[in-house]
């Protein structure tokens, strides 16, 4: 057992794994010059540029960003006024139509009240002639009636009665007819 | 695949002796390969276009999720320093892919972790400075100045805690695959493995690296905020 | 040599025991993903602020964790102290 770990002792490559002494101090030393000039290269070579690259894109796609966000306020706006505009036209033109619906509506009232008025008149009068008609043939069958009715008695009375008689009859007759009349 | 880290060279300068190992060769490799591609990007961009599409996408939405990220754990007063921490995020993250491929990750060697995290605290120490002047030293002798040393092994545990989590995350990885590789017969190292390389390097490696950049970054707001 | 294999031996078996607190740092990360995985059912539209509060806390939870695989790491392959204990055994 001793022997084995002696062996493996002795057997062991050169180098080590670590050590604290003055070498790993130097080598220690090298690896920091050594990631001081990769950090130096890398720096200078990928890093700031690229992130200059960066900066300066981000700043042209904001500079675009903010131009056309000002350009859809000034389009809004736009809209907003012309909506503001038609909405006016519309009132104006709703008015418009309206007003002529009203002076329209009183036109035609005031024709049909006319032709209302004019019917009645024409009504009336044809009433008034009819009536007046009616009197006049009335007056003319009655005075033909009379005029019958007295040649008929004249001669019956020219026949059998006297004068006097006869106006007796006359008048009673005509009485009788005038009532008769009337009654109708 | 051999748990330790070898040495590639040994240099001599000024009488010091200076190891290169495995650990600084592999992460010479990941940098020679993240600025090629970094500059490969950055030649692709000049041809982006406003839309973005297909790989101008994947890198704007890398980029940008890093940035948020950032910028929501750092706040935008110390956003100058994030650089460095995608920088860091990127490397931690490569290298802990790197070692799907076999080979040794650099985050699995105390040096690379260990400068990583003091360069964490380099950063708190500074930026608390710099940010809060005055406030930032005085912050040590809270509640009162008996209370220094706490104060000070707290702020030190920082540091070590943060390297350690990430190292002992990825050797943890490292040293269950190279168990696996060397214990195993050779016709059940193909096609299985893949399994483990999903799990501790690509899932676990993930999950630290985002702990690791986020608790770093959190430290440094702490300190300078 | 013989003192050797036996301070080799030790200091494994010590790394092990070292590394049991993981038993209660896991136990208290359970709890942290438990409760988490309560408020997002709770509340799903805060799900990415808790996300990222619950893997802070989970880092933060396993400090104790990590701080136990340092003194096993150190314990294996930096060990400061190997040299008296091989020389106390032997």
């Amino acid at each position: 057992m001793q022997n084995m770990i002696l062996y493996l002792a002795q057997n062991s490559q050169e180098g080590r794994v670590f050590g604290l002494d003055q070498q790993t101090l130097i080598s220690m030393l090298i690896q920091l010059l050594n990631g001081v000039i990769l950090a130096v290269a890398l720096g200078f070579i990928l890093y700031k540029p690229l992130k200059e690259f960066m900066q300066k894109r981000t700043d042209r796609i904001q500079g675009k960003i903010d131009n056309a966000e000002a350009t859809m306020a000034k389009a809004k706006e736009l809209i907003a006024e012309y909506n503001e505009k038609l909405s006016q036209i519309d009132i104006t033109s709703q008015e418009v139509i309206e007003e002529a619906r009203l002076k329209a509506a009183d036109e035609s009232r005031v024709i049909i009240e006319t032709a209302k008025q004019e019917a009645q008149e024409i009504r009336a009068r044809t009433l008034e002639s009819i009536e007046d008609d009616k009197r006049r043939l009335k007056e003319e069958a009655r005075l033909y009636i009379i005029e019958l009715a007295f040649l008929i008695a004249q001669k019956y009375v020219a026949q059998s009665i006297d004068d006097e008689t006869q106006e007796r009859l006359f008048e009673e007759a005509l009485s009788e007819l005038e009532e008769a009349q009337w009654q109708n | 695949m051999p748990l330790n880290v070898d040495n590639i060279w040994i240099l001599d300068i000024f009488g010091i002796e200076v190891w290169i190992t495995e650990t600084i060769v592999n992460s010479w490799i990941i940098m020679a390969i993240l600025i090629a591609l970094a500059i490969f990007i950055r030649i692709k961009m000049r041809k982006f276009k406003e839309i973005p599409t297909g790989f101008q996408n994947l890198v704007e939405a890398g980029v940008e999720m890093f940035h948020n990220f950032a910028q929501n754990t750092l706040g935008e007063k110390l956003l100058y320093i994030s650089p460095w921490f995608f920088s860091i995020f990127v490397f931690i993250f490569s290298s802990s892919l790197f070692s799907i491929f076999g080979l040794r990750a650099p985050t699995a060697d105390f040096a690379t972790t260990g400068a990583f995290a003091l360069a964490t605290f380099i950063l708190m120490i500074v930026l608390g400075t710099r940010h809060k002047k005055g406030e930032y030293i005085k912050s040590y002798f809270e509640p009162h100045f008996i209370f220094f040393p706490l104060n000070l092994i707290g702020e030190l545990a920082k540091p070590v805690s943060l390297s350690f989590r990430l190292f002992g995350n990825m050797l943890s990885g490292t040293i269950i695959l190279t168990l696996y590789y060397s214990l195993t017969p050779i016709f059940v190292q193909i096609g299985i493995p893949a399994f483990f390389h999903a799990f501790f390097d690509v899932f676990f490696g993930a999950i630290q690296t985002y702990i690791f950049v986020i608790i770093s970054q959190m430290y440094v707001k702490t300190a300078a905020d | 040599m013989e003192a050797l294999a036996k301070a080799i031996g030790l200091i494994h078996i010590a790394a092990s025991i070292a590394l049991l607190n993981g038993l209660l740092t896991t136990f208290g990360q359970a709890k942290i993903v438990s409760t988490a995985i309560e408020s997002i059912a709770r509340q799903p539209e805060a799900a990415d602020s808790i996300r990222s509060a619950m893997f802070v806390g989970l880092a933060m939870a396993e400090t104790s964790g990590i701080y136990g695989l340092l003194i096993a790491i150190i314990m294996l392959f930096a060990n400061p102290l190997v040299n008296q204990l091989v020389s106390l055994i032997g």
